[in-house]
């Protein structure tokens, strides 16, 4: 590119604080749409489109400043139109490598590069006005498409930008665009203009047919919306029990199928089918058509899994979306049995099994001869066993609770680490009772009565110690033991055999083998559909697919665990969900969230759940503090060393960082006001100061100190000081509004060359001679 | 630039550099003094020189004088001073048989108040009257003083047996004090070879330079100097700077509203010599030992530690 100088640049392009105003917001607007976008586009697609569309801008910029003012207007003109040109070229690129994007989506992305040639390119105040308007409905359209609040941060700095633009910049031009200035348009201007639009119409009209864009653009705008309600006959008339219609309004981008009696009575496969496309036979669907679009907030996998349209369009996939999961706690009040109050995550076993007859796990029978001992704490009284060191557990410890609303049963769901207990002012120890299996239950009840909150503290096991005290206890596993399988079925035995003979390895007798041998039941083994969730299927049938539910991740992982002589056991409960209810800390436990896993004893009273389901997360244990320190001894002094070697180094390159800094933001100082670059040297000076150890004392004027920081060796140095500083002077407290050339390239020979290297010491030696 | 409306010929950076030239070449190595006496000048205010005696304040006096071409007097303050010694007075004519005046030495340009402290109060007062109206008043009859007119008085700190210490409500009368002191050893050098006749060439009157202003010159750049913008956070630095100087603990009078008026003009004048139409912060912290050393009674004696710590204290605006 040929370098033209600098006195030859257009001086008719000059970015004031109006254009500057409108930039920012349309390079905001494309910030919002790009973030949706990047929820169900390709990242890298849309890099290289922002890429390209940065490479264009640039090459307009540049035309801004060379040629003649008509090829100048010329050239903007066509950079403009590529730009916003930019999308669509793009999208029909990316639909041949197999993504893609919707087509409103392609209008609006349009929409907002266009705003940002407007702002960047033009010259011309309406123009400008325009794209802000363009940007303005690109913000707002993202908030509208998007679910969550994420876009909501965009679109408010958006207003405010706005407001401030308007009010500051434009609203004295407002009032004076009154109608008496308004310049009526000459007939032939208007004739021009109407002409273009029946062009537009006709040719729309001829190419409807033709491209799939415009298929869809002939029935409707945004028809994949969910349609408006001209033409929404659903929406209209009312289908079914209004599922339909709430599943448009809430997923309007989505085009998962939708259970009502419409839709399963119709012809038509699904809700994408009946608005997007033609009646009639069944079109073959692109990947991109069924996928684009989706709600920006990162959906499942399963989600992502739509219902496919067999030929006939009378049967639907057997993938469906799962319910949606309600944000009112009402709704799932009513089927709760119990609400947890406590953390997130955490398994609470309503019944634990510890034998297992060769085909299922039975309940177990005999009482345990322990009896709780009682404690007041803070005048409350609280259970504990006698193997339980009260005062340790409670240091620190936050009670969790249990509070029973419809469970029928006396046992009382615990976490696996529970210490101690409380209910209200229950005192009697023999109001509990604990099995072998370490299940907890009232005595001589029917079921534990409901409200009754049962508190308890759950005691976290240190992950830092948990190898060291699990190696202690199964220190007398022999090793090279044949694994003991107990199972009636001969298939199942066999495949328990040769599991544990497969995940048998010399690590056998520590924690590390037990987590080998859940990571790869992990691994290796998958879940069942949702579909097929609630289907029964024998355990034989677990080691052929290689698929099964949780209760069968549990029972092989208990059954394999102790074949080495692990002590495990069976636990049936609920997994406490993430989801959280607006004004309540009560987690309902429904139906829904039953579980079962296996717990394993890791010390003579210590016990931990496992979780060998790869549809739930792996079980969170802490490392203390001081476990870690110990563990990672060497490897924080090192990096602490590092750390103050960097220190140290970053202490003494400072000020020669800073310099790089002040290099890097050069190239924006130009987009600076006259006086934001005053403020922005100013700052810079007197960090430079700062950094050399000179600071400029309070209410010392800047010209002085600078010229002593400097010293007498830079003159040019001193000259731009001062000519900054008398431009600055006139600036503020003058009549001036503007600064000088001169002072700008003062301002910015400061800027990258005003280096400080003198010691405040030397510049007091200096001033004292 | 600035512009004298009236002296078209003239501007207003040469004929402050004749000036200052001129200034400099009397008062050896006082270039910072020279600066004051020229601010407090062109602000229309008064001098008091507060120094020993021998450091040149009558020459310096005499010099600013005939810069100008301007009618200079001089008062030898004395104990039995009366008033109508510096006023003048009505004496009867025996030919004519009409009372005629006879004018006072206060009816000249610049007047020279030497050892101010040594006349009466009654005689002060009459020249402070004619210091702050610009006029006087003899026999019934106002009679207007030159539109020009500058005190420039002197005290003696030492020997203050038989003097009238100046109180400070006349002090504030005064637009600045200041200190002449002595000169360093290169300056008392060339005041030698001056006095031997061999002045360096440095320090010879440049030629062109020789011709004295007008007074209507010095009105001009005067009245200039009134027009010099004071920006409204400039005015709030200066009202915040004088309600520090009447809260501090070691001030027991602060500077008043006259005073304050006085610091910005003198303000505006400095501006002018630095060839600027606008004040900046600089300025106002230029002329204020000298404004308010005049006119600040600190209890602690030296008010120049005070008047550093208020200056260092109070937030100057800038350009944030």
């Amino acid at each position: 590119m040929v370098a033209v100088p600098r006195e030859n640049w257009n001086s008719d392009f000059k970015v004031d604080r109006y254009q500057r105003g409108a930039m920012l917001l349309s390079l905001l607007s494309v910030i919002a749409l790009g973030r949706q976008r990047s929820h169900f586009e390709s990242i890298g697609g849309l890099l290289c489109e922002s890429g390209f569309a940065a490479g264009l801008l640039l090459i307009g910029l540049w035309f801004t400043r060379t040629g003649s003012p008509t090829s100048r207007s010329w050239k903007r003109t066509c950079i403009s139109v590529c730009l916003t040109l930019l999308p669509p070229t793009a999208d029909q690129f990316f639909r041949r490598m197999g993504s893609g994007t919707g087509f409103e989506i392609v209008l609006i992305a349009a929409l907002s590069w266009g705003a940002v040639a407007g702002a960047f390119l033009s010259t011309r105040r309406r123009t400008i006005g325009l794209s802000v308007i363009a940007s303005g409905f690109v913000s707002l359209f993202t908030t509208f498409i998007s679910e969550g609040n994420s876009s909501l941060p965009f679109v408010s700095l958006w207003g405010l930008i706005c407001l401030w633009w308007m009010v500051t910049d434009s609203w004295q031009r407002t009032v004076d665009c009154r109608a008496g200035f308004v310049t009526r348009r000459s007939f032939k201007d208007i004739i021009a203009v109407a002409v273009g639009c029946g062009l537009f119409v006709i040719v729309t009209w001829s190419l409807s047919g033709v491209f799939p864009a415009a298929v869809r653009a002939s029935i409707e705008w945004m028809p994949t919306s969910g349609g408006t309600g001209a033409y929404d006959s659903a929406a209209r008339s009312g289908v079914g029990s209004g599922d339909a219609v709430v599943a448009a309004r809430d997923h309007a981008m989505s085009f998962g199928a939708v259970e009502s009696d419409l839709f399963l009575d119709s012809d038509q496969p699904n809700l994408y089918d009946m608005f997007s496309d033609v009646f009639g036979e069944p079109i073959v669907k692109l990947r991109t058509e069924r996928t684009f679009a989706l709600p920006g907030q990162a959906p499942p996998e399963s989600d992502q899994r739509v219902a496919e349209s067999k030929s006939g369009g009378s049967s639907f996939a057997v993938d469906r979306r799962p319910a949606k999961q309600t944000s009112e706690l009402r709704d799932v009040d009513s089927r709760a049995v119990l609400r947890w109050i406590g953390r997130a995550h955490v398994r609470v076993a309503a019944e634990r099994f510890t034998e297992f007859d060769g085909n299922e796990w039975l309940p177990s029978t005999g009482a345990d001869s322990k009896q709780p001992q009682l404690i007041s704490i803070e005048e409350r009284p609280w259970f504990h066993y006698p193997e339980t060191d009260s005062s340790r557990v409670f240091v620190g410890a936050e009670a969790e609770a249990v509070k029973f609303t419809g469970f029928r049963s006396a046992r009382i769901p615990s976490a696996a680490g529970m210490q101690m207990w409380h209910v209200d002012r229950v005192d009697k120890t023999d109001f509990f009772a604990q099995d072998a299996a370490g299940n907890l239950s009232m005595t001589g009840r029917v079921h534990v009565p409901d409200l009754t909150v049962v508190r308890m503290i759950n005691r976290e096991v240190d992950r830092g110690e948990l190898e060291t005290s699990f190696r202690q206890f199964y220190a007398h596993l022999p090793l090279d033991r044949e694994p003991t399988i107990t199972a009636s079925e001969k298939s199942v035995r066999d495949g328990l055999t040769k599991l544990a003979a497969e995940y048998d390895d010399e690590s056998i007798g520590t924690w590390s083998h037990v987590e080998s041998v859940i990571q790869r039941l992990r691994s290796e083994y998958r879940t069942r559909t949702p579909a097929r969730a609630q289907e029964f299927s024998e355990l034989s049938e677990f080691f052929v697919t290689k698929e099964g539910n949780d209760i069968h991740f549990a029972t092989v992982a208990t059954l394999v665990l102790r074949s080495y002589g692990y002590r495990t056991r069976f636990c049936a409960g609920f997994f406490v969900p993430g989801r959280t209810f607006t004004g309540s800390e009560e987690t309902p436990l429904t139906a829904a969230d039953l579980h079962t896993w296996p717990e394993i004893q890791v010390g003579p009273h210590t016990w931990i759940e496992l979780e060998p389901c790869p549809d739930y997360p792996l079980p969170i244990h802490q490392v203390s503090w001081s476990t870690y320190l110990k563990a990672h001894a060497s490897v924080i002094c090192s990096v602490a060393l590092l750390a103050i070697g960097l220190c140290g180094l970053c202490w003494y390159l400072r000020s020669r960082i800073f310099d790089g800094s002040c290099l890097l933001i050069s190239p924006l100082f130009a987009l600076l006001s006259d006086r934001m670059s005053i403020r922005l040297i100013t700052e810079v000076m007197d960090w430079r100061c700062r950094l050399a150890g000179c600071a400029r004392p309070p209410n010392t004027p800047l010209r002085p100190w600078l010229k002593r920081c400097l010293g007498e060796s830079t003159a040019d140095m001193v000259a731009a000081v001062n000519i900054v500083c008398d431009e600055a002077d006139r600036l503020w407290f003058g009549s001036d509004s503007r600064l000088s050339h001169r002072a700008r390239s003062a301002s910015r020979t400061l800027l990258l060359r005003g280096v400080i290297r003198r010691r405040r010491s030397h510049i007091q030696t200096d001033s004292d001679s | 630039m600035l512009k004298i409306a009236d002296a078209p010929k003239l501007d207003t950076a040469t004929a402050i550099d004749v000036l200052r030239k001129r200034l400099n070449t009397v008062l050896l190595g006082k270039e910072d003094t020279v600066e004051m006496v020229l601010a407090c000048l062109l602000a229309r205010g008064h001098i008091l020189l507060d120094d020993l005696p021998g450091l040149g304040k009558t020459t310096l006096a005499k010099a600013v004088a005939q810069c100008f071409g301007a009618k200079f007097a001089r008062v030898q303050c004395t104990p039995d001073l009366l008033p109508t010694d510096i006023t003048g007075f009505n004496l009867f004519n025996q030919k004519t048989r009409e009372f005629g005046f006879h004018a006072g030495p206060v009816f000249s340009d610049i007047l020279l108040a030497d050892e101010i402290n040594r006349t009466t109060p009654r005689t002060q007062s009459a020249l402070f009257e004619a210091m702050a109206e610009r006029q006087v008043s003899i026999d019934g009859e106002t009679r207007p003083l030159s539109k020009s007119f500058f005190v420039i008085a002197t005290q003696n700190p030492i020997d203050s047996h038989g003097a009238y210490p100046l109180p400070e409500a006349q002090l504030d009368r005064f637009a600045m004090r200041l200190a002449i002191g002595y000169p360093d050893a290169a300056a008392q050098l060339a005041i030698l070879a001056a006095d031997c006749g061999n002045r360096p060439e440095s320090q010879s009157a440049p030629v062109g330079l020789t011709e004295p202003l007008s007074t209507q010159t010095l009105a001009d750049l005067q009245h200039l100097t009134a027009c010099v913008r004071v920006d409204s956070r400039i005015q709030l630095y200066l009202i915040e700077l004088s309600d520090a100087t009447r809260k501090h603990e070691s001030i027991a009078l602060g500077v008043s509203p006259r005073g304050m008026l006085i610091w910005q003009r003198t303000a505006q004048s400095h501006a002018v010599l630095a060839g600027r139409d606008f004040v900046i912060p600089e300025d106002v912290q230029a002329v204020a030992k000298p404004v308010l050393s005049v006119r600040l009674v600190c209890r602690n004696g030296r008010c120049d530690s005070v008047i550093d710590s208020i200056l260092s204290s109070t937030k100057a605006p800038t350009y944030r």
